[in-house]
């Protein structure tokens, strides 16, 4: 592999499919040289449901990229996100011949981790550690030089379900886009808005996304948990619908138009017009106060859920360098304060790492934190101090044109 | 000679439907095989057209005051009541109006009766104006479960849609557009089999085309003078009944009549056939019959789509006795109501809620109107 070679990643979203390119600029930085996207079609709370149509309109970026941007893409990386994906603790463990850990020690048990037993139609996505422990010590974050006889490590892989994962790479490759490999959504957000100093800080990475909310929690510089909520921005769109009987069009334009996800007492009395889909019939409007009543009920309901799962995680108070938003409805209007009220912790949008150029023009970057995030986790091992892959990535084997 | 019954039936069911049936058969003239079926005795008129009366013994042709459940139950009570009218028919187009009692209630059963008899059907059923209150529009939409759940074709159409016009409009007018750009989408089977131009689909392949495809969408545009090819595609790219069609990938395949007297170009057929193709993606499937009727359309030239969407797929008829979704049953009509968007996806459960269904309903919240 050629260190300079562009990497490319797909997402193929509930609700638009994106392909982004980036050229590895050396010292674990990226240039983005191009990202593009249509609606996503054939596709549900993060799942594919049609396959022809998510084929479809991978195979229609793909003509965007080489028709405006010169690209054509003939590899990538697939990024996974949906309520299907799952975690698992596993601790594997290793005797300790001469009593005390050594690199080797630690280097045979970093062997092991990958030896988890999963149920056949489930697919290993990532394998994190989370601890060490020895004899009957856990907690250990370095143990190299302790004594003991049994050297531990607790692991949380990250899985998801073999036939959605073949689903999605079933549509790329169908489009004649080879899948390199797949990428769990949730940490590669949280590579694109993370520091190292944030995750030893400890942080909550939530990744508001169309069809499903995916979210990280991080602390002493590792990945502690990982979980989904099969609901996204899809949901808003569709509570609006429902409320005042209009079009998904009309639904998404208002959501980000005018919907506030917190209800302010300046709502009272203020009409929102609708856009007349019917000329004769164009007198309709809206209550802003109901518009902000249906997105504050759904986004403060998300919110607690994920704010409960981290309570029973004993998680909440670990996470000192705050909340970070991103994804597609991390652009909703007071969408950082409603946070701040739920999670009672600092709550920020997340900006991308500065070893990442070329979104400088982007006005919300943290909405391609996943794509971005996948993009900086394929930099080769020796390139980057992010890739949480121990595997040697054979990248991009597309050719560029001219 | 032999004079075989008619394969296709128009039937108008409930009130509105029998009205709306009437209005299609002024638009399009003698020839269609037609039955209205009500509650209300009033909808029979002065005998002008075939009526059934629905619920006799229950409701006593007072009609069903507006509730669903009744109709629904006067179906259940004599289900064979349209079997002695369906003798020859391998199709029925139904023509109704949600938001009242029995076009909501009975349009469903009467669905699942068909079904059983192998008959195709093809329904088209408008939803209440916006401004006939939130009640009735909840009550049109908790009709569309039932209604997609056993049709083969559905197409809903908002009368804010349908009926349009300039704030300048009289009423009248505007609904007597409505009624012709109606008539239009119901008769075009009719037109296809019946006065068959160049381009022909027989029954047996529009009943192919038709069965099990779930959703569609349907508009209509008509021009004359020498652009009107052209103008008709700017026209029905601007037909607010298809603004509910969120991107061109989702659509499968589009039945398109193209209906003209004697001076039809085929120069005008392509461009016709090539613009929608461009516009609806060119994986979709088109399904092209045209029709000759130089006493109707003499100079002028109108294009009538029935566009398959995506959820076309959602929607095919359950096999009788499967496991029924008791999650999303749980939740009850109003979920059923809703559109398809979640409903190939597995449910999103917490705490024993269904998080698909919104918020602020399971929360009972009140919105401030």
């Amino acid at each position: 592999m050629n260190p300079s070679d562009p990497i490319a990643a797909l997402e193929i979203g509930t609700t638009r499919t994106v392909i982004a390119i980036a050229e590895p600029l050396g010292d674990g930085r990226i240039h983005i040289a191009a990202y593009d996207g249509i609606p996503s079609s054939g596709v549900r709370k993060s799942q594919i449901v049609d396959v022809a149509q998510a084929r479809y309109s991978v195979a229609s970026v793909q003509k965007k990229l080489v028709t405006q941007y010169d690209y054509a893409v003939a590899q990538a990386y697939l990024v996974i996100s949906g309520p299907q994906i799952r975690t698992q603790e596993t601790v594997v463990q290793v005797p300790l011949p001469r009593g005390t850990v050594g690199d080797e020690d630690v280097e045979a048990i970093g062997e092991r981790m990958y030896d988890i037993t999963l149920p056949a139609e489930r697919q290993a996505l990532e394998v994190a550690r989370l601890s060490y422990g020895l004899d009957d010590i856990e907690n250990i974050s370095s143990p190299r030089g302790m004594s003991g006889h049994i050297l531990k490590l607790r692991t949380l892989c990250i899985h998801g379900s073999a036939q959605r994962i073949a689903d999605a790479k079933s549509a790329a490759e169908a489009a004649k886009l080879e899948i390199l490999d797949v990428c769990y959504a949730g940490t590669s957000a949280a590579a694109a808005v993370l520091t190292a100093q944030h995750k030893r800080d400890g942080a909550l990475v939530i990744d508001l996304g169309g069809g499903s909310t995916n979210f990280t929690a991080w602390a002493d510089g590792r990945l502690l948990y990982a979980d989904v909520v099969g609901v996204g921005g899809d949901h808003v769109t569709e509570d609006i619908r429902d409320a005042f009987t209009i079009s998904a069009a009309q639904a998404e334009q208002l959501k980000f138009s005018s919907a506030s996800a917190m209800i302010g007492p300046d709502d009272a009395g203020v009409r929102i017009p609708l856009s007349a889909s019917t000329p004769g019939f164009n007198a309709a409007s809206i209550s802003q106060r109901a518009l902000n009543t249906v997105v504050n009920a759904r986004m403060s309901e998300l919110f607690t859920i994920i704010r409960t799962k981290l309570d029973e995680a004993n998680l909440l108070h670990r996470l000192n360098a705050g909340v970070f938003l991103t994804g597609g409805g991390s652009s909703l209007k007071n969408v950082v304060p409603l946070a701040s009220n739920v999670f009672g912790r600092s709550v920020r949008l997340g900006q991308i790492i500065p070893e990442v150029a070329g979104l400088e023009q982007e006005k919300n970057p943290a909405a391609l934190a996943t794509i971005v995030g996948t993009l900086i986790q394929t930099i080769p091992p020796e390139q980057s101090g992010h890739s949480f892959f121990d595997a040697i990535r054979n990248i991009f084997g597309g050719s560029k044109k001219k | 000679m032999n004079i075989l019954p008619s394969p296709l039936l128009l039937l108008g069911v409930g009130g509105a439907g029998a009205a709306m049936l009437r209005g299609v058969l002024r638009a399009y003239g003698p020839g269609v095989r037609a039955l209205a079926i009500d509650t209300d005795a009033q909808s029979g008129g002065n005998g002008d057209l075939p009526f059934l009366l629905l619920g006799g013994n229950r409701l006593a042709g007072r009609g069903t005051g507006g509730q669903p459940a009744s109709a629904r139950a006067a179906f259940q009570d004599t289900p064979s009541i349209l079997d002695t009218s369906l003798d020859g028919v391998r199709t029925v187009v139904i023509v109704t109006a949600l938001g009242g009692g029995t076009g909501g209630g009975a349009t469903g059963e009467i669905l699942k009766h068909l079904h059983t008899m192998g008959i195709a059907t093809l329904v088209f059923a408008t939803l209440p104006f916006s401004f006939e209150g939130a009640e009735r529009v909840r009550t049109g939409r908790a009709a569309i479960g039932p209604i997609e759940q056993h049709a083969d074709v559905s197409v809903f159409l908002p009368l804010d849609e349908l009926v349009s016009g300039s704030g300048t409009d009289n009423m009248r007018d505007a609904l007597s557009r409505g009624i012709d750009t109606l008539s239009l989408g119901v008769t075009l089977l009719w037109r296809i089999l019946e006065r068959p131009g160049y381009i022909q689909l027989d029954s047996e392949r529009l009943r192919k085309i038709l069965t099990g495809c779930g959703r569609a969408h349907f508009a209509t545009a008509t021009a004359q003078g020498p652009d009107r090819a052209n103008n008709i595609l700017a026209s029905l790219s601007e037909s607010p009944l298809l603004k509910r069609i969120e991107s061109s990938p989702h659509v499968r395949t589009l039945l398109v009549g193209i209906l003209a007297g004697d001076d039809l170009l085929l120069s005008e057929v392509g461009a016709i056939a090539s613009g929608l193709s461009a516009a609806f993606g060119l994986d979709a499937t088109l399904e092209l019959g045209t029709v000759n009727d130089e006493a109707t359309f003499s100079g002028r030239l109108t294009v009538v789509v029935l566009i398959f969407d995506e959820s076309a797929t959602l929607t095919r008829k359950p096999t009788p006795g499967t496991v029924r979704d008791t999650t999303r049953e749980r939740a009850g009509e109003r979920w059923l109501a809703r559109t398809d968007r979640f409903r190939r996806s597995d449910a999103t459960m917490w705490n024993d809620e269904d998080l698909d269904i919104p918020t602020f309903v399971r929360r009972h919240l009140t919105l401030d109107r």
